[in-house]
């Protein structure tokens, strides 16, 4: 089980979270999205080897939508925070 | 309120140990619980929280405030839990703040004893070892996957809200997980 760091309430356990998607999936303009826009923004995802920005719902704990970089080989978690934060790289 | 939700019958469950049983269970009546959420970047919302509870709001995570037979809970940012023993006035909040009363859907138990914190260890993924986890510490988190919020009032001293309907559940799981320490249900 993955342990990960509420910006809010602290370290915690996978079990209090539920994955709620692509932090970076950018929703299209509502006027001037094309139906591609939607398409791929509904549908497409991109499946990265290494980081990946996802979105955590903390739905047993403050219910607050957090953002976590995770790398998805090692499953290591790099960075969280406020779904409005930028995330470190980890690179030191 | 009629109580519509079927207790355990009280008695002792699990290992008979001479020093009694290892955790206490019993059911706190009478409280009056307030679901708070406010903006505190808003100056105005704390000092008017202050008025209407008497005490200042905690704004740390999983702090616990009380006095005046208050007791104030941080459950998220922005968002406290309010029990008291008496009905507040809480018209000081004006458009301050929302205020849900949500006493009738909560059942509290005040669980108590030397085993507690080894019981509530089997179900709940949050790290309760008294040097993190001490009185005037409270967390919304998981008991036996359901979502309760845990409330340390003393080092073997711990209150639990969970959803009413649940109630029954929850009693179920204590008893099933506290064999090996004993279990008192006191009567309600």
């Amino acid at each position: 089980m993955l342990e990960i760091t509420c910006p809010y309430c602290g370290k915690r356990a996978q079990k209090e979270f539920t994955y709620a998607g692509d932090a970076g999936a950018e929703r299209p303009n509502l006027e001037t999205g094309t139906n591609q826009d939607w398409f791929e923004f509904v549908y497409l995802r991109d499946n990265p080897r290494g980081l990946h920005d996802e979105l955590w719902h903390h739905s047993a704990g403050c219910r607050r939508l957090i953002k976590v970089r995770r790398d998805v080989v090692t499953h290591e978690i790099i960075d969280t925070g406020a779904p409005s934060d930028s995330l470190s790289t980890g690179a030191s | 309120m009629v109580d519509l939700t079927l207790s355990l019958a009280p008695g002792t469950y699990g290992a008979e140990n001479r020093e009694g049983p290892g955790v206490t269970v019993s059911k706190r009546h009478g409280l009056h619980i307030l679901h708070l959420a406010g903006d505190l970047s808003d100056t105005d919302f704390p000092t008017a929280a202050r008025h209407a509870l008497g005490l200042p709001l905690p704004q740390l995570a999983g702090e616990t405030r009380d006095g005046h037979g208050v007791r104030v809970l941080w459950l998220a940012p922005n968002r406290w839990l309010v029990v008291s023993g008496h009905k507040l006035e809480t018209d000081a909040f004006g458009e301050k703040a929302s205020v849900n009363d949500v006493g009738q859907g909560r059942s509290v138990l005040r669980l108590s004893g030397r085993s507690v914190r080894d019981l509530l260890c089997k179900g709940c993924p949050i790290d309760l070892d008294p040097q993190s986890f001490s009185a005037g510490h409270a967390a919304a988190t998981l008991l036996g996957h359901l979502n309760v919020v845990i409330d340390c009032i003393a080092d073997d001293v711990f209150d639990l809200y969970v959803t009413r309907s649940f109630d029954h559940f929850i009693h179920d799981w204590l008893v099933r997980a506290g064999k090996e320490f004993g279990v008192s249900i006191s009567a309600t």
